[in-house]
């Protein structure tokens, strides 16, 4: 069997990422975020499932407006708890535009050929970085 | 503990390194746990977990940290792999093409020294992003532009010394680079050009200062650790109009490339222009799943699919006017009536397109300088999100256009791949960039990936092609097809890196360029 068809074929029930990890302190926190990629009806039905109804913000891959916009302030002195169901693109991105500042935890799982469900705490270094 | 040594260094010097560059940066800023650090390649073209492997990493906040750490790697014998920001990913990203080699990660020296408005240049260090640069003009209202690569959160100054490209005027970085500082291996300091005279006031307006111009060597090389780069910016035009022209078949591209030529070494186009596929623009905005569920590339059955779908052609060439508007109407004519001879072509403005999140209303920011992530969507075409760069270089002639794709296409088809190419127009030469997406979890494909990329070099170099730049995996293997003269060129870095690196601690392997130590 292709790895893809086993993939699409074994997720119910998913294995989605447990937010009260024991020994994974940095993921304890309850997200404050919930991205859902709105391209994709089951991004909807898995982010409801996991983690509730309320405040989920529909997403189409690219972090870069949310990062200008809204991310990168909120995240400047502070910690960032956030969760989603999306493509790889964007927890990537955001993984990554984080790490530079922050202590990042991120767990993932593969929910189908597009969509990743994800949960993600980052914690200011306090980095000591120029400006 | 460091997960992997370099080699002949034992576990107690390494930690004796990683102690000493403590006492340097802070505890804070040395790293040796890197199971899931962002100094790994994330996008891995091996299976075996020992390549490519850090040992550990430590980050400079200033020129003086980096001399000392210099001088503690030269006293052990403990290699560095400088990185600017380690964003450059589908090349490797923060990896060391040598296990063991320590990261000496740049980010931290992230000031923007200068911003000059009237001549058009900045100096910045190795940690400036674009985005903080593009920050940092706009928060002034500085009447400057940036050009970007796709990736807005690549080092200003990294990007330029890997040879990165954008897409506006000022497309070719590293030509518009100017004036270096550098730490040599030894942990001598110098300035290239005009620097190097004390109290100058020209050293990033005139780059060749006096003697040998040297600053080439320090670009995809391992002989220095460039701690400041100057970086031209190009005016903010008094007008800008960007626009696509799609091209309906695969075939289209010689003759498009044939029209390409006069016009840009004319310089009626003006900005690094790209040509580029239709599933490479297609993944931008979309999945495959969309168009099609079937394992493998898209067959061409369901290319009109796409095409229609999306508003793009087999090939869309995107371009943007700059200057005063009479003088943009009269570039656009010739241009208009240049491309008009490729039957089914159509040339587009951003308001005539429908789509939401369109190609070229994207495309239109990037070439104005606006640095972004967009770029990175492609990665969910096949879901699994890897990719790599394959990037040969040719004359811009429609039948190097069409050999190259004919000979690349087919090759990754034959392997089970999409082919997501784009021809980037340079002043005389077309990089014919393809990104090969893969499932980075799955070791299968990650095994025929690396199978097609060995094959594509070699076929290129048979047919008189190589690449201007490559993932760390396969540096020594293109280095080797540079070979004239038995590998004249190759042997004199070879005697550049000894003399200016006698104990082989910057980036071993660089460029396929290895100190004498681990030359045997």
């Amino acid at each position: 069997m292709k790895r893809r068809n086993f993939i699409s074929s074994s997720l119910i029930p998913l294995a989605l990422p447990k937010l009260s990890l024991a020994g994974s302190s940095s993921l304890q926190a309850t997200p404050t975020i919930k991205y859902f990629e709105e391209r994709y009806q089951k991004a909807g039905k898995v982010a409801r499932s996991w983690l509730g109804s309320g405040n989920w913000q529909a997403v189409q891959s690219d972090i870069t407006p949310l990062w200008n916009g809204q991310l990168k302030s909120k995240c400047k002195d502070d910690s960032l708890h956030v969760a989603g169901v999306t493509t790889e693109s964007f927890y990537f991105c955001l993984q990554r535009l984080l790490q530079p500042t922050h202590a990042v935890s991120v767990e993932i799982t593969r929910v189908d050929q597009n969509l990743y469900a994800w949960a993600l705490s980052a914690t200011n270094k306090n980095n000591g970085r120029n400006s | 503990m460091a997960s992997a040594l370099p080699p002949g260094i034992d576990e107690a010097t390494l930690e004796e390194a990683f102690s000493r560059f403590r006492n340097i940066v802070g505890n804070d800023w040395v790293f040796t746990d890197l199971q899931s650090s962002s100094y790994k390649d994330p996008y891995p073209l091996s299976n075996d977990p020992n390549e490519y492997q850090p040992s550990g990493a430590v980050a400079p906040a200033s020129v003086d940290e980096v001399q000392a750490i210099v001088g503690v790697a030269n006293e052990l014998g403990v290699p560095l792999w400088p990185v600017s920001r380690g964003n450059n990913f589908a090349y490797g990203g923060a990896a060391p093409v040598m296990s063991g080699t320590v990261v000496l990660d740049m980010n931290r020296m992230n000031r923007i020294i200068e911003v000059n408005e009237e001549f058009g240049y900045a100096l910045v260090e190795p940690g400036v992003s674009y985005f903080d640069l593009y920050e940092y003009i706009q928060e002034r209202g500085l009447k400057l532009w940036l050009d970007v690569p796709d990736p807005g959160w690549g080092s200003v100054m990294g990007n330029a010394l890997d040879h990165g490209i954008g897409y506006t005027p000022y497309g070719d970085h590293f030509a518009m680079q100017c004036g270096m500082e550098v730490v040599l291996p030894t942990g001598e300091l110098v300035r290239t050009g005009m620097g190097a005279l004390e109290g100058n006031n020209t050293w990033q307006l005139f780059k060749y200062g006096y003697g040998p111009y040297v600053d080439g060597i320090f670009s995809q090389s391992n002989f220095g650790i460039v701690t400041k780069m100057g970086i031209w910016l190009m005016p903010e035009p008094p007008g800008y109009r960007p626009y696509m022209i799609s091209f309906q078949r695969e075939e289209d591209i010689e003759q498009v490339i044939e029209i390409l030529r006069p016009l840009k070494v004319g310089m009626v186009i003006q900005n690094a222009a790209t040509v580029r596929s239709l599933i490479l623009d297609a993944a931008i905005h979309e999945t495959k799943s969309k168009y099609y569920s079937g394992s493998g590339p898209v067959p061409p059955s369901v290319y009109q699919d796409i095409m229609d779908d999306q508003q793009i052609g087999m090939w869309n060439f995107c371009g943007a006017l700059y200057g005063p508007p009479p003088v943009m109407d009269a570039l656009e004519s010739v241009i208009r009536d240049a491309f008009a001879q490729v039957p089914g072509s159509r040339f587009w403005f951003p308001e005539e397109r429908t789509r939401e999140f369109d190609i070229l209303k994207h495309r239109a920011e990037t070439m104005k300088g606006i640095p972004k992530l967009t770029e990175f969507n492609f990665l969910n075409w096949n879901g699994g999100g890897g990719h790599v760069g394959f990037s040969p270089v040719a004359p811009i002639t429609g039948k190097d256009a069409i050999d190259q794709y004919n000979l690349v296409s087919g090759l990754l088809r034959e392997y089970q791949f999409d082919y997501l190419g784009l021809m980037a127009i340079g002043w005389r030469d077309l990089h014919h960039v393809t990104v090969v997406v893969y499932d980075k979890n799955d070791p299968d494909e990650i095994r025929r990936m690396d199978e097609v990329f060995n094959i594509l070099v070699d076929e290129a170099a048979k047919a008189g092609y190589g690449e201007y730049r490559t993932h760390i995996r396969y540096m020594d293997r293109i280095a080797q097809t540079y070979n004239w003269n038995n590998g004249s060129l190759w042997r004199m870095h070879e005697t550049v890196k000894d003399a200016l690196d006698p104990n082989g601690i910057i980036a071993p392997g660089k460029s396929g360029i290895w100190p004498q130590r681990y030359r045997s």
